[in-house]
């Protein structure tokens, strides 16, 4: 059993375990939740409101509250009047329903604990931490300017007031480093204005001290909001979490600040999840070419996916944007000024030999590198081998002459994308003719990552021309399009645009170590030589991927493919498919998504003889993509030996 | 598979095929059937313990089908306290003196074997399996959550079916996200594009879809609880144990 998935299984919103039998990623905590606390009345309202209406007539103390600020998924902010200092203040408080749970009692008391504990120009002042009638509550400075969500619109383009704003907040994160406080849930939201414009980190509700352990570390990888969570949050415990965590988060309010949208946005929170841990956010410039290109060199920086990639503290982060605000001061400095500096002989003559002495020392350690390095850095990596691409017919390897036209029209039109290379239709056929291999290990032979099929049923300029582009390591159909022979024109610009778009992203592959990739690729050449020692050893050798990273979902369906193959061929059937069930499950707990493990689940059951649950199970393969993996290599089957 | 289910009128709240309905009767046949319509809506809990007392898939669904002949064979419900229990306790109760019998279990998994008696559609329930594998997490939890998930399921089901049947699928099947007030459903005007409508009609669409699940949640509990009366609290209950920490003991 895998128990190391936090994260892209829960729910954000509630932490709980998610169901994947509940259709549209609904959480069923949550739908049970919103049936328990928010029945509409008759006259319209919500019993929340009705709630909140009668708990604003309440005081609390020395405190009269007069109306509601804001609620979040723990409390309730309200705007209150201080009888004794004649003020008006927010005070926080559990909503009702929280406050029945000792955990959230807790967390809330240690976040008041901890931003009374905190006294910084950048961090909201709490005055008073108090309890009322058994109500815990803290009082603190009222923001009146709202938050900076409500702000983004406004501070577009307006990119030196970005990099002030977002160096001020780094300053206070980083104050609060120096006290061992992580905030963990840094977000547009939680940065709140007051009267003067001054923006005020806030909300320290899910705040903890760094590398101390907590009673409440059950839910601690679950927390935070989705869009701005660094991908270490998802996976790591949170005593083990750094400063680089809310680095992280400061990386993604710049991004918001500069593009107008989060790095993840426009996605469900399972999906969101998902992409912090494995792909790469659209770069900044791509979204407005305007930003600064420094900007996007910084913001980027700050959400690399490992820790260590990204600016060691807040306050570095804080540093380099107030260095790139210098930059861009002096850059608007005048015209004379930079034709003085530009003139001055001695400066350039000690950069041209500055330059060359670094150019020599790259060159030397280069060659250093080589010489002991030189089998691991001439090894293809199996991530950019993936980045080739083949145009096939479909009937391999004696197409029709029509099916071979339409091949290499497509071939043709394909040539020059962007990161993408596309093989020669020659050099394809002639390995296709020279080896009877199925189709499947001809393409691995060729490192390829993705091939686009051609398929033409009869012969003529007004027959129906057929594309697929798949995605060979995920078994996934990237593309698919239909076309008359003699118009194949806007068909491959079609595929065209569509595989580049499918570029930009990285797969989902893309942060599993290279060593577990190439020890799932070698476990894929031996599985299809359909002999007992090969399977043998790519059992071992999915495996081995699996210790490497035990969260490979695609080794884990892998690994069950065998384990099937296993079953069918050698004996010990129901044995051994038991152990592919078990293993497709693993894969799909990891990846739901991932059609060869419905794949492989599915050709379990057929197996098994449960003839009916693997044509559902076949069939959701198929709604997620799934291009049967083995198509190319193993038993064809197809929907129809299901129906029995 | 997906196997017809016998799903409660949603309308009104205290449906006829009740678990408060096996308890009054005991003996008449109605009662018989309710129940036996109750456990095939209720086997992924059953099916899904098994499976974590380690049992192959197989097993499993062969001694949860034994399991199921057994309490409707013995008429064990009718030697339920009818004071004390909901169908979950009742059915938690059951599972546990049987699996704590062996002798019977050996013999149920005979009869299982060769029965078709509670269509399982395994798949569904395989696949989330794992998904609660957490260690150290009590067997009656682990029960209890599946339980919570298979009471919100049935009543999603019995949701869609009724829009179905009102030839309104794809508004049903646009605005579920819709439900869940913690996922990101897409924006009113996104929805009101895509079902060819004002986004005034949408919201209504959207109130009428969330008043009817609430309905649907506690039609579908009312068959699980003895009275009325305990609907909501058992609402509250399955709520609080799938809680990441549940600060609430098992009932």
């Amino acid at each position: 059993m895998n128990t190391t998935r936090a994260g892209s299984l829960r729910c954000p919103s509630c932490g709980s375990l998610r169901d994947p039998s509940l259709p549209d990623e609904l959480c069923a905590r949550c739908l049970l939740d919103a049936a328990l606390s928010s029945e509409t009345t008759e006259d319209g309202g919500s019993d929340d409101e009705h709630e909140t209406a009668a708990f604003a007539r309440r005081r609390i103390g020395r405190y009269s509250l007069t109306g509601e600020i804001a609620r979040g998924g723990a409390g309730i902010v309200y705007r209150a009047w201080q009888d004794d200092l004649g003020r008006e203040v927010a005070l926080k408080m559990l909503t009702q329903e929280r406050l029945e749970t000792r955990e959230a009692r807790d967390r809330f008391r240690r976040e008041a604990e901890l931003m009374a504990g905190l006294d910084h120009p950048g961090i909201l002042p709490v005055y008073e931490v108090g309890e009322h009638e058994g109500l815990p509550y803290y009082c603190m400075k009222l923001a009146e300017g709202g938050n900076l969500a409500q702000r983004i619109p406004g501070l577009r383009g307006r990119y030196r007031d970005v990099a002030d704003l977002l160096a001020s907040i780094a300053h206070a994160v980083a104050y609060g480093h120096a006290r061992g406080v992580l905030h963990r849930d840094l977000k547009p939201s939680n940065i709140v204005i007051d009267a003067s414009g001054r923006c005020l980190l806030t909300d320290f509700g899910l705040a903890r001290r760094m590398a101390v352990e907590s009673t409440l570390t059950g839910v601690d990888a679950l927390i935070g909001t989705p869009r701005y969570v660094a991908p270490e949050v998802l996976t790591t415990a949170g005593a083990q979490l750094t400063a680089a965590a809310d680095v992280y988060g400061l990386g993604a309010i710049l991004y918001e600040l500069l593009t107008g949208r989060a790095p993840f946005a426009e996605l469900t929170p399972l999906q969101i999840l998902q992409q912090i841990a494995t792909r790469r956010p659209i770069a900044p410039r791509r979204i407005d070419a305007r930003i600064p290109g420094e900007l996007e060199t910084i913001c980027l920086r700050c959400l690399e996916k490992r820790p260590g990639d990204r600016y060691p503290s807040a306050a570095a982060f804080a540093d380099a944007l107030e260095g790139w605000q210098r930059g861009a001061s002096s850059r608007q400095k005048s015209s004379l000024q930079r034709l003085t500096r530009r003139i001055l002989p001695s400066r350039r003559r000690v950069w041209a030999w500055s330059t060359l002495a670094l150019a020599t020392g790259c060159v030397i350690a280069a060659a250093i590198l080589l010489v002991h390095y030189r089998d691991y850095l001439l090894t293809p990596d199996p991530r950019v081998a993936t980045r080739t691409l083949a145009v096939l017919p479909a009937d391999l390897p004696n197409p029709s002459p029509t099916e071979l036209a339409a091949t290499r029209a497509i071939s043709a039109k394909l040539q020059g994308m962007r990161a993408l290379g596309v093989l020669p239709i020659e050099g394809v056929l002639r390995r296709a003719r020279q080896k009877d291999f199925p189709q499947g290990t001809l393409l691995r032979g060729m490192s390829l990552g993705a091939f686009v099929q051609v398929k033409v049923r009869s012969e003529g300029p007004q027959s129906p021309v057929k594309i697929r582009a798949v995605d060979e390591l995920r078994s996934e159909i990237l593309w698919q399009g239909e076309a008359q022979a003699g118009n194949l024109d806007d068909l491959a610009k079609r595929l065209r645009v569509a595989l580049e778009a499918k570029r930009q992203q990285q797969p989902p592959e893309a942060n599993v170590p290279r060593a577990a990739l190439a020890a799932d690729l070698r476990g894929v050449e031996l599985v299809q030589r359909y002999e007992n020692a090969s399977n043998d050893a790519a059992i071992e050798a999915f495996q081995q991927a699996i210790a490497i990273d035990p969260k490979f979902a695609l080794a884990h369906a892998d690994l069950s493919l065998a384990y099937g193959q296993r079953a069918k061929r050698y004996g010990g059937a129901a044995f051994w498919n038991d152990a592919a069930i078990t293993e497709a499950g693993r894969s799909l707990s990891l990846d739901p998504r991932l059609a060869s493990a419905w794949d492989t689940l599915a050709l379990a059951y057929y197996y098994r003889g449960w003839f009916q649950r693997a044509r559902a199970t076949y069939q959701r393969a198929r709604a997620w993509g799934g291009a049967r993996r083995l198509h190319a290599r193993g038993p064809r089957l197809s929907i129809g030996s299901f129906r029995r | 598979m997906r196997h017809q289910r016998d799903h409660p009128p949603i309308n009104p709240r205290f449906p006829d095929t009740s678990w408060g309905l096996v308890l009054a009767t005991r003996v008449d046949a109605n009662a018989g059937n309710a129940l036996a319509i109750l456990c095939r809506r209720y086997w992924p809990p059953v099916y899904a313990s098994l499976r974590r007392q380690g049992l192959p898939p197989a097993d499993a669904e062969d001694l949860t089908q034994g399991f199921f002949l057994h309490l409707i064979e013995r008429g064990i419900a009718a030697r339920a306290d009818p004071q004390r229990g909901r169908f979950r306790s009742f059915l938690f109760g059951s599972l546990r003196r049987f699996l704590a019998d062996d002798r019977e279990r050996v013999h149920a998994l005979k009869r299982g074997g060769d029965s078709v008696w509670v269509p399982i559609d395994v798949a569904e329930t395989e696949a989330s399996l794992n998904f609660d594998a957490r260690s150290g997490v009590p067997f009656e939890l682990q029960f209890d959550r599946q339980w919570a998930r298979t009471v919100v399921k049935n009543a999603l089901d019995a949701l869609g079916t009724e829009y179905t049947g009102q030839g309104q699928t794809l508004e049903y099947e646009t605005l579920r996200p819709c439900l869940d007030p913690g996922a990101e459903a897409p924006s009113y005007a996104a929805l009101a594009r895509h079902l060819d409508r004002s986004e005034g009609a949408v919201k209504v669409a959207v109130h009428r879809l969330r008043k009817r699940f609430r309905e649907a949640l506690r039609g579908e509990i009312g068959c699980t609880v003895a009275t009325a009366g305990e609907i909501e609290d058992e609402l509250a209950y399955l709520r609080n144990v799938l809680a990441v920490s549940p600060t609430i003991e098992p009932t």
